[in-house]
């Protein structure tokens, strides 16, 4: 078994490994754990992505999507400090979940889109007349602080949550502009290639001042 | 800053560039415009319990929404009497008491000054009937829409939307529950002037099959727009986008939102037409024909029905603007229409939206056209379809067709009699 290499990862395949026991005590016969993915596996996925995307190869950027995949752009605002119930030392006054919105059918994310949609951005990128793109923008993506956060089975596969961070950044038309974010994926393990299933945007703005969050980020 | 009628024409055909570009001309918009008009804060739910509390801007002025222990809506500025801090510095939420982190004063959230920590140590009080926050006098609703007015003499809120009221019933009334505002609202900085955005979204139905030509290009909407749109003003600044249906055509042609609806997804058509279904009867037989695609109320609201977003443009520098939007959802739909329904927004407009993109570019792209100091003897020109507007047998206000832009002239024409305060148009 390849090593999990952030504390996360470790603590949560740590805690399957108490669950698979319980559940083998009852008499539960339970699928062998997923193997966690490699530090060189996880970079050689996102670095090619990035590349893809900054060479403006957009079309072979959807291969590596899912046909079921959710592509999510968190909103975020500035709420007033609230303790969860119970928490006495209000370390949970300014927690993160309190800043974004939900998905759901009274919620506002900035995006909520599945391959349609995607294929639609990526189509359309490559017209002469698609304005905001031609000229298209240079843009640079740099991928870190990637964490491999644990996996469970799915029908289709090993489904992989691995969260990085994501620094993007964009020129033109004389503008220079910087996206900084989080990105929360689910990778579905097909083989030896991975797809993303689904991937969670939290960009580091109330006021977006970036010239458009319509980017594949 | 030179002659006002050297910036607009009289006729609204000329627009000087520096209408959008120069310092003076936004320092006086400050005065003239967003100290004196109606402007649109937020709505009745966002602040519908005691203690509930929305931060928004009218102008570049920061202001509190608020609802006070008494139920009724309070708008204060948001500024400490004492030392200017603002007293709120969060977006949205509940609470008893604002407190200014400088020097502690407290002052309830209708704006009242509440205590002053420093009263421990002195003999002589200050009179805290004179010292609370700053009220902002005039507020109303309209159809849950909260509005805000500075001057005190303006008129009221229903003289002030007048027949523009018959066009925002097409949308505001459309749906048998009503609509809510989904929030907190996107927002992003525009390196742009807040009248490019806001022009846009009075009418100009003229630049969407070119500029949005590479998505929307030879789409049967394009098509509709032509056949059947029409750009009327109730009174100069407003402005309705509009299709009126002929009087044979079907419900499905009337619908609004099924021409953009993303997915073949029976329940969320079948929802759009039910709600289609019994229009002319909820409403009245002319509402029924009318399909709108944007809404405008002046000086810096926009309704894009058919993208089911409401907005407001606040102005930050000549060249900079806020946008902030919502969601408009059907208050009674059921979840999986209203994620459907979302789709629509989201997708094509708001800070993420492919439409926006394309229409955040032209708007950037036209500022930095109206900086070039050399052209500042070359107006705009905003003269098409002039003296073609006429009266309209079941439309309220002037009707032009969809190519007409006398909803611009009259934008700028009304502002023009804005800033030179008193004159009449």
């Amino acid at each position: 078994m390849r090593e999990a290499f952030t504390s996360a990862g470790v603590l949560i395949s740590g805690m399957a490994r108490v669950s698979k026991a319980v559940n083998s005590a009852a008499g539960a016969v339970s699928p062998p754990e997923p193997e966690p993915l490699s530090r060189s596996d996880l970079e050689r996925f996102f670095y090619r992505e990035a590349r893809l995307l900054d060479e403006r190869r957009y079309m072979e950027w959807l291969e590596v999507l899912d046909q079921a995949i959710r592509y999510v752009l968190l909103n975020r605002f500035v709420p007033a400090a609230q303790r969860q119930s119970g928490d006495e030392d209000a370390s949970t006054a300014h927690a993160i979940a309190h800043e974004t919105v939900g998905i759901g059918g009274r919620d506002n994310p900035l995006r909520d889109e599945n391959h349609l949609q995607l294929l639609l951005r990526a189509d359309r990128a490559k017209k002469s007349i698609s304005w905001s793109d031609n000229p298209p923008p240079f843009t640079r993506r740099f991928v870190t602080n990637i964490e491999w956060l644990g996996s469970e089975h799915s029908a289709d596969g090993n489904l992989h949550s691995v969260r990085s961070n994501l620094l993007l950044y964009y020129h033109r038309h004389g503008r220079r502009d910087a996206y900084t974010g989080q990105r929360e994926d689910q990778l579905l393990a097909v083989g030896d290639s991975l797809r993303i299933r689904r991937r969670e945007v939290l960009l580091d703005w109330d006021v977006i001042t970036g010239p458009s969050v319509g980017l594949f980020f | 800053m030179e002659q006002l009628s050297q910036l607009v024409s009289d006729d609204g055909c000329h627009i000087s560039r520096r209408v959008f570009s120069d310092q003076a001309v936004y320092d006086l918009e400050q005065n003239q415009i967003f100290s004196r008009n109606w402007l649109f804060l937020c709505h009745r739910d966002q602040v519908s319990k005691p203690g509930d509390y929305f931060c928004t801007f009218m102008g570049e002025t920061p202001v509190i929404v608020a609802c006070g222990e008494d139920g009724a809506v309070h708008v204060s500025i948001n500024s400490c009497s004492h030392r200017g801090l603002p007293v709120c510095r969060h977006d949205q939420g509940n609470t008893k008491f604002f407190v200014c982190p400088y020097h502690g004063w407290t002052y309830t959230v209708d704006g009242t000054l509440a205590q002053v920590p420093q009263r421990r140590a002195l003999e002589k009080l200050p009179d805290f009937t004179e010292l609370g926050l700053v009220a902002v006098p005039r507020v109303a609703e309209y159809e849950g829409l909260l509005f805000a007015c500075l001057d005190p003499e303006a008129p009221s809120l229903d003289d002030y939307l007048g027949d523009m009221k018959f066009y925002l019933e097409v949308f505001l009334q459309r749906f048998p529950g009503g609509i809510e505002l989904i929030g907190p609202p996107h927002k992003w900085l525009l390196h742009s002037n807040w009248k490019l955005p806001v022009e846009n979204q009075l009418g100009d139905a003229g630049h969407a099959p070119f500029l949005h030509g590479a998505l929307i290009g030879g789409v049967q909407g394009v098509k509709e727009v032509e056949d059947y749109g029409l750009t009327t003003v109730t009174s100069p600044g407003h402005g309705a986008a509009v299709r009126y249906m002929p009087e044979s055509s079907s419900d499905e042609q009337r619908a609004w939102g099924l021409e953009g609806v993303m997915e073949t997804n029976p329940l969320l058509q079948e929802y759009l037409l039910d709600v289609q279904r019994q229009l002319a009867e909820r409403l009245s037989p002319r509402h029924a024909r009318v399909k709108p695609l944007t809404l405008g109320v002046y000086p810096n609201l926009s309704i894009i029905c058919s993208n089911a977003t409401l907005r407001v443009a606040h102005p930050r520098a000549p060249g900079k603007v806020e946008l902030w939007s919502w969601w408009v959802a059907p208050r009674e739909a059921p979840e999986e229409v209203r994620i459907g329904l979302r789709k629509q927004y989201s997708f094509f407009f708001g800070p993420g939206g492919t439409l926006e993109q394309e229409d955040s570019d032209a708007w950037m792209q036209q500022f930095v056209g109206s900086r070039i100091e050399v052209l500042r003897d070359h107006p705009y020109y905003y003269g098409l379809g002039s003296g073609e507007e006429r009266r309209h047998p079941d439309l309220p206000g002037d009707v032009g067709s969809c190519y007409n832009e006398h909803y611009a002239r009259g934008f700028y024409q009304r502002w023009r009699a804005d800033l030179r305060h008193g004159e009449s148009l």
